[in-house]
């Protein structure tokens, strides 16, 4: 069973969260607490780095919502970034696609 | 083997070593380390006449070495159950491999006390191979056996529990899908529930209904998740779109109505969500209008009498339960005599092959085309026995429902 | 057809079977939850009875389209070879049973050697000794340097015995009761007798030949429940001259 190791990179201005390996049921919880460990100001935002993430299923999905609505709530911004080819056809199947801010990579942020 | 010259000078140069223990291994004697060993030692004939027996083991037993040696066989020694295992199980392996290890078994003691062992065996054999004598060491396992009872009983309570709670998963699993489909007027119909594993309660749910006026409603959706919390929603989802249906049968007011429910249901630490399609059929001629709107659920899929296969795209529906103005969108179409429209979760098109690749929408729609001119039971149990032919590839539970309309006899 | 008895695997026919080999056709199998024997095919329900095992066997005789099977029946298999034969008579030319027993616990003017509780204790025993079977051990029990490839195939099937299988086995095998299934059996019968014999003892023997109609006994001067390992030759040469005594048969 593959797991899931998140990296952090943080900034004043953003954290960068890099995703490596799956997101599924068992490991959809990390990416969850990691987001909690972080602090945040008004202004922030917090980017997950997807270029390196695996299988990803609904939970996955579910978890970034739930990450999306917990930065929202201390007035940061939430995107995502490198998104794989397979996770932009389930956003747009389940009508997300404009939901997230996405960017291409992580490079330059 | 018990050269006490050769096993216990292993310490350091025996010559002029003046430390009294040291001499006092020397004057140590092979028949002495045998008769005291920490461990019992015994050797009997080949049919199990115990021909030695060291002084340890009999003192654990309380029998005189007269009584045993040239009287009993070691199987004397064991309890019946002991014995049966014995001449099941230790005999013939020591026999076919010459030797056998850490065998757990139970001596009886001259008293009856029960004295719980393993017991190491090798066979000797003489010079031309021919085996000679069975030579045991015997251990001491009062406190191991005590160990490993409650291990094992842990491990029986582990089991039940297990079973149970299969049983408990099953039972709700069944409560979540229709227990039979419907007989329609002018309708084949036919569904299948593949689940991956009874260790989770799968999310997937399916129904069919009638409704005023002929009408009859269908819905096939997938809560994200699985487990006890899934399965909460998958059955508040079941029961909303039943009801709403009932109040107002539109497709887009009974997904936008079931969006509300779950919604509220919801929070913040747990975005439970389903992707689902609703379906209306209004019978018209010999065929059916079919309404379907979608929440973000993978697009039905049409099957035409003329041999086409169609996707009913219902592009922008959005996922229930997490938006507070989901969009839904909605497709219409008429199904002829012969058309067959199919409806699944991603169960289905996540199915890996053998070559790890994921089935996927190109390939289903390739699949579907071998529906043509087959009903849907036909439709259904040839993707079940695909399914079922993928095996442990198969990671997420997988429902199907397939309608199809009959032709005119 | 050689088949093996419980606790063990077809392994344990190999220094019986070479004798044979020239004459016959010799085949041997692994009862489903023994050996090498595919444990996904195991159902409890299927083997809830010897019955189960019997229906195996025919089938295996039916795949390989069997005619004139001469069945030789270790222990419990002696039994299934009884079951086998009253399905399908026309399959089998005749029974060669080692150390057969109708029913192992002593009932009333009947005595099988063993009480309920006997049986419970060797339940236990099997359970106690699964903890020592587990895959961890397993390397330490491989090692026969004089014969390396004998031992890891013993281990092998001894260690992929599943314990649950092997407890349900023990169960069937040592609960049932197949006495009134011996009058029933139409086709030439040998059984072969230790004379000490701890598991089927040589009254129990003597029952099974007493209750088979024309049934021949030969006691074998062998101790313990296995004379095709502990006394081959002999095992062999009993069978051999039962053989002969039958009309052509060659399977």
């Amino acid at each position: 069973m593959s797991g899931l190791a998140i990296t952090t990179r943080s900034s004043p201005r953003r954290h960068i969260l890099s995703l490596h390996g799956d997101l599924d049921m068992a490991t959809a919880p990390e990416l969850r607490e990691a987001c909690q460990g972080l602090t945040f100001t008004a202004g922030q935002e917090l980017v997950l780095d997807l270029s390196d993430l695996g299988f990803c299923d609904s939970s996955g999905v579910s978890a970034f919502i739930v990450s999306s609505r917990l930065v929202e709530s201390f007035g940061a911004t939430f995107a995502i970034a490198a998104p794989p080819m397979q996770l932009t056809r389930v956003f747009a199947m389940i009508g997300l696609s404009d939901f997230f801010t996405l960017y291409d990579s992580v490079d330059g942020l | 083997m018990m050269s006490p010259a050769h096993d216990e000078s292993v310490g350091g140069p025996a010559e002029d070593d003046n430390r009294p223990s040291f001499s006092a291994l020397l004057e140590d004697d092979a028949a002495d380390l045998y008769d005291n060993a920490p461990c019992g030692y015994l050797s009997t004939l080949l049919d199990g006449e115990i021909a030695k027996i060291n002084a340890t083991l009999l003192d654990w037993l309380g029998y005189a070495r007269e009584d045993l040696v040239g009287r009993k066989r070691f199987t004397d020694l064991l309890t019946v159950g002991g014995r049966l295992y014995h001449e099941t199980h230790f005999a013939p392996l020591l026999r076919m491999q010459g030797q056998a290890r850490e065998i757990a078994l139970e001596l009886v003691a001259a008293d009856g006390r029960r004295l719980p062992v393993l017991i190491n065996s090798t066979v000797k054999t003489g010079a031309d191979g021919a085996p000679l004598l069975i030579r045991s060491t015997v251990f001491d396992a009062r406190q191991r056996r005590a160990y490993e009872r409650e291990l094992l009983r842990a491990r029986e309570a582990a089991e039940q529990e297990r079973a149970r709670w299969q049983r408990l998963s099953e039972t709700l699993q069944r409560t979540l899908l229709p227990p039979i489909l419907p007989a329609v007027p002018g309708l084949e119909v036919a569904a299948h529930y593949h689940a991956a594993s009874y260790e989770h309660i799968g999310g997937d749910f399916y129904d069919l209904f009638p409704l005023a006026g002929n009408r009859w409603a269908f819905f096939l959706g997938d809560v994200c998740g699985k487990g006890p919390e899934a399965a909460v929603v998958t059955s508040l989802t079941r029961y909303t779109l039943r009801a709403a249906a009932v109040y107002d049968p539109d497709p887009v007011a009974v997904l936008s109505n079931l969006n509300s429910v779950v919604l509220q249901q919801g929070h913040a630490a747990d975005a439970r969500y389903c992707t689902v399609v609703f379906g209306l059929l209004v019978p018209d001629g010999d065929g059916f209008t079919l309404t379907v709107a979608s929440g973000g659920h993978p697009p039905a899929l049409v099957a035409r009498a003329d041999g086409r296969v169609e996707m009913l795209n219902t592009p922008g529906g959005q996922l229930i339960g997490i938006l507070p103005d989901a969009t839904i969108a909605v497709a219409s179409t008429r199904l002829a005599p012969g058309e067959s429209v199919l409806l699944y979760t991603d169960g289905l098109t996540e199915a890996r092959d053998f070559d790890g690749a994921q089935l996927g929408d190109e390939h289903l729609a390739q699949l579907a085309e071998g529906f043509v001119g087959r009903g849907a039971a036909e439709i259904v149990s040839s993707l079940a026995t695909m399914l079922d032919g993928l095996g442990d590839r198969l990671t997420d539970d997988t429902a199907l429902l397939a309608l199809t309309v009959r032709a005119e006899s | 057809m050689f088949a093996h008895g419980f606790g063990c695997d077809q392994n344990m026919w190999r220094l019986v079977t070479p004798a044979f080999a020239e004459d016959y056709r010799i085949v041997l199998f692994d009862y489903v939850g023994a050996g090498r024997s595919d444990l996904d095919a195991w159902r409890p329900e299927r083997y809830a009875t010897l019955g189960g095992y019997a229906d195996d066997v025919l089938e295996i005789c039916d795949e390989l389209d069997l005619r004139d099977v001469v069945f030789v029946g270790h222990s419990v298999s002696a039994m299934i070879g009884v079951l086998a034969a009253a399905r399908e008579p026309s399959r089998f030319a005749a029974l060669a049973m080692v150390g057969p027993s109708p029913r192992y616990i002593d009932d009333d003017g009947y005595t099988g050697g063993f009480s309920a509780a006997d049986i419970d204790e060797l339940l236990d025993s099997l359970d106690s000794n699964y903890l020592g079977w587990s895959a961890a051990m397993a390397p330490a029990i491989m090692g026969n340097p004089d014969r390396p490839a004998l031992g890891e195939e013993l281990t092998n099937s001894f260690c992929r015995t599943d314990p649950a299988i092997a407890r349900h086995f023990a169960h069937v095998t040592f609960t049932g009761d197949n006495r009134s299934d011996l009058a029933g059996v139409t086709v030439p019968t040998l059984i072969m007798q230790c004379r000490e014999d701890l598991i089927a003892p040589l009254a129990v023997g003597e029952y099974v030949h007493r209750a088979i109609p024309g049934s021949e006994m030969v006691v074998l001067e062998a101790t313990g429940h296995c004379p095709h390992l502990s006394a081959p030759e002999q095992t062999a040469k009993a069978l051999r001259a039962f053989l002969e005594t039958l009309p052509a048969s060659r399977a």
